[in-house]
Parts: structure tokens; sequence; C-alpha cells
């Protein structure tokens, strides 16, 4: 139930919610516990059908898939509220298209979010131009609530450029 | 293994926008790039506004080997005498620096002969043709020097043909390049072996490609012998102003066959002018006029149209230019 609880949360809260992505950091809290990994995605072809795998890696080479994975627990008592995370893209990467397509994201380095397709990107001298993957520069994620107990990973996918 | 950077608490996770001041290149971001990814998040606990980051997840970028072979000639190269040049580009698509060990085939199946690789030479000064003397040959199984990503270098094949091919004859000459780490199936993993300490991996090339070059006999060659005389007014012959230079254009046919359109072209030197009506072939005259025959000549320069050629023949071109 809780589990189910949380997802419905994930997903009402996945987008339209730019402004909260900007407040500022207070102080580290003990209450939540907040872990990144990283996994190298490949297809192999196992019994001659293409499956795909995530590994884990601590080098890749340009072209691999990288899922970065950020699981988080409230480990304390009481709810967590207006829980906002902020991932900025590292530079060497580029967000995978089907990561862009569902996150909320910005394109001008954490300035404005949104979706993807409702972002611009600004060219001299032509003038703007539709934002792609390739573009973002950070990613945001808002839940409204953790209860005590529940985790989650919030996860996007970017190919090494 | 995984990284972990000690970060300090309270970091302001929006203080440093990630710009793509350093767009990846062709062959992708550099070997030995780290990969760091955080998180940070704000919250509240009852009335209390928090914040956290997660660990800092690292990532080293290993070298990916990749290399192109591509003949840049335009088509079959004719081998005039009994060399050829075979001009390539190899250049390293890969993301680190790498030298390139490079295998000439001369006797690839279907040859009508087997040209004799007299060596390969780099392009040293960089203008694409092959000068003798200046760029330097490749000392025998030598690599490469180390070429840095998206970098191309023009190698030379040196081949010489041998005496029994015919006219027409061709030769298909192969160039192989593999990046000296090491080739292998795409994703062959050198360890420890690649740029920045890490691996080197085979990329999509398989660290290793080659292309063709042809060669094509031409039995028959032209060569053009230019001679001159002096004839001064004062009957001697010092070249001074008045003075009549007569060239003479020595074109001759040799080897085997017939060519075509052979057209001979002189231009008039700088500081002289033409005489009128001295253009001559073989001692018969020639009109100045675009007529008739198949000479003419200007202030420019003479032009004779000496059209089909056989092996063996030759033609003797003169004219006269007063020195100004």
């Amino acid at each position: 139930m809780k589990q189910n609880f949380l997802l419905k949360i994930l997903a009402a809260a996945s987008i339209g919610l730019g402004a909260a992505c900007l407040a500022p950091v207070a102080a580290a809290q003990e209450a939540l516990s907040f872990e990144g990994t990283a996994f190298v995605e490949k297809t192999v072809i196992e019994d001659g059908a293409e499956k795909t795998v995530q590994l884990p890696t601590d080098t890749v080479v340009p072209g691999d898939l990288i899922v970065f994975n950020t699981a988080y627990r409230n480990s304390g008592a009481e709810p967590v509220e207006d829980f906002v995370v902020t991932n900025p893209i590292p530079a060497a990467v580029a967000l995978s298209d089907a990561s862009a397509a569902v996150l909320n994201v910005s394109v001008d380095g954490g300035k404005t979010f949104g979706t993807l397709s409702s972002l611009k990107v600004a060219v001299e001298p032509e003038g703007d131009r539709p934002a792609v993957a390739a573009d973002v520069t950070h990613i945001c994620w808002t839940l409204d609530v953790v209860a005590p107990g529940d985790s989650g990973t919030l996860t996007y996918k970017a190919f090494v450029r | 293994m995984t990284y972990v950077k000690a970060l300090s608490a309270g970091v302001i996770a929006l203080s440093a926008p990630v710009l793509f001041s350093s767009p990846a290149a062709a062959g992708g971001i550099a070997a030995g790039t780290l990969i760091e990814n955080t998180a940070s998040a704000t919250y509240r606990v009852g009335a209390q506004n928090l914040g956290a980051d997660s660990n800092t997840v690292v990532l080293r970028v290993d070298e990916l080997l990749d290399v192109t072979v591509a003949s840049q000639d335009s088509g079959p190269v004719p081998a005039t005498g009994p060399t050829a040049v075979l001009t390539f580009s190899i250049t390293n698509t890969g993301n680190g620096p790498e030298a390139f060990n490079l295998t000439v085939n001369p006797d690839t199946p279907g040859n009508d002969f087997t040209p004799v690789v007299d060596g390969i030479a780099v392009d040293t000064n960089g203008n694409g043709v092959y000068d003798p003397g200046v760029d330097q040959i490749l000392g025998a199984s030598a690599p490469t020097g180390l070429l840095d990503p998206d970098v191309s270098l023009i190698v030379f094949v040196l081949v010489t043909v041998p005496g029994t091919a015919a006219d027409t004859d061709t030769a298909v000459v192969n160039l192989l390049a593999e990046a000296v780490t090491g080739t292998g199936a795409p994703g062959t993993v050198f360890a420890g072996q690649g740029e920045g300490g890490g691996d080197a991996v085979a990329g999509a090339t398989g660290a290793d490609d080659d292309d063709d070059a042809t060669v094509v006999v031409r039995a028959i060659a032209v060569a053009i012998s230019k001679s001159a005389t002096v004839v001064d007014p004062f009957g001697g012959s010092q070249p001074v102003p008045g003075a009549i230079i007569t060239y003479t254009l020595l074109t001759t046919v040799s080897g085997t066959g017939t060519i075509e359109v052979l057209d001979v072209t002189d231009a008039i030197p700088a500081g002289t002018s033409y005489r009128s009506d001295s253009l001559a072939l073989d001692a018969a005259p020639l009109t100045d006029a675009v007529d008739g025959d198949i000479g003419s000549a200007s202030a420019a320069g003479i032009d004779v149209a000496i059209g089909d050629a056989s092996a063996g023949d030759s033609f003797n071109i003169t004219f006269d230019v007063i020195i100004d």
C-alpha cells in the first residue's frame, strides 16, 4: 500500500512545480538518507534474444548509456514534506530522449524548469530553437511528502558524449 | 568501485550551473575525464527547512580505440615511369591520443600484378603531396606518431610497378591501420592501457580500419624538353634588349600505345614579347590566329593542339620572343 501511495505522489508531482526547484538548501539532516549509484545499460543477447541489463560500473566509454539512480529513504519519525531534488547533469553526458521526455528539466543552468517541449534555447543570431535532450543542464524532482519509512529511487539515463 | 567525494554540508545546490563549455568532439569525451553526479535535496520536516546532498558518483571515461582509413585518390593512380604514390588519410576517431601500426598489402586477390612497396611516408609538411626528401619515411614496421582525437594524418604509400606489368594493368593496394594499444572485437578491454590510467576499449571499428587504392599502369608517357637559343642584334648571343630567343619544345611520346588530345601550351616569359608569325611545328609554320591549323599564338602564350599521338612520336615546337 505504501509503495502505491508513493508512486501516486511521484506521478502527480513530476511537473509544474518549477519554482519549488529553486528553493535554497539549509542544512543536512540525518533522518533522510540519500544515496547515488550508477550503472551502465547494455543490450546483451541471451539464448538468442536481446535483453537489456544494467551493470554496476565505475568506467564508461563514449556512447555508453549510464543509469544514474538516487535512492532516498525517510528513516525519521516525521514526514518529509516539499521534497525537492535537483540534479545537475554532468557536462560529459547528454540526457537520453526517453528521460528528457518524462522529467522536469532545465536547459539554462537551473534557472527555469519545465517539460522539454516547453523550453527553448537561444541561438545567436538565428533566434530561439526548441530545446533537445542534449541541451538539458539540470533535472528536478518534486514530491509533496515522503512518509516515515517510505523510500524510492529517482532515476535518469544519459549517454556519454 | 564507487568513488565517494566528501561534500561539505550546506552546499547551495544551484550555485554552479553546469554549462557545456567543452562540447564533445566526434570521437567522444576525452579519455580520463571524470563524470561526477551529485543530487541535492531540499525538504521540510515540521517547520524546519533542511537540505542534503547525495554522495557523488564518479565514473571515469575510458579510452575508446577507433580509427578510420580513407584513400584520398580520386581514382586509379597512374604509375608514371615505374612508380606511383598512393595517398591515404588516417584519422583517430577514438577519444584519446593513440599511435597506429600501418600495414600495406599489395597482393590483393584479382590484381594483374603485385606492386613492390617501397615504403610509407608521412606528409611531414602537411601539403598533401609527397615531397621526396622532405616527407619522412616511416621505418620498417614503425607506427605513426601519437595522433590526438579527431586528428588526421596523411600518409603516402610508395610503390613500384614491376617490369612485367602491361599497359592498363591494375593492382589494388590495401592500407591497414591498427591501434598500437591493441585491436579486437568492439568492447575488447585492454586493462590499464588507456589514457589517464584507465582501460582502453576497442570501439566500433575494432581499433583498426583499412582502405584500398588502385594503381594503373600507363605504358605511354609524354615528356617535354625545353631549350633556348639567343641571337642578339649584334650577331652575338647575349640576352640583351632586342635579342631574339628561340624556344624549342621537344615533345616526345614514349612507351607503348596511343594517347588522345595531346595539347602543348607554353606562356610567354615576363620581360619578353612574342615575335609574330614565329610559331612552327617541325619547322612548318603555324599561323598565330585561332583558325584551321593546329597552332595559335598571342602575347600571352602559344598553343599547339597535336591531337592523337603514338608512342615513339616526337614533336618539335619552336617560337621566338624578343627581349623587351
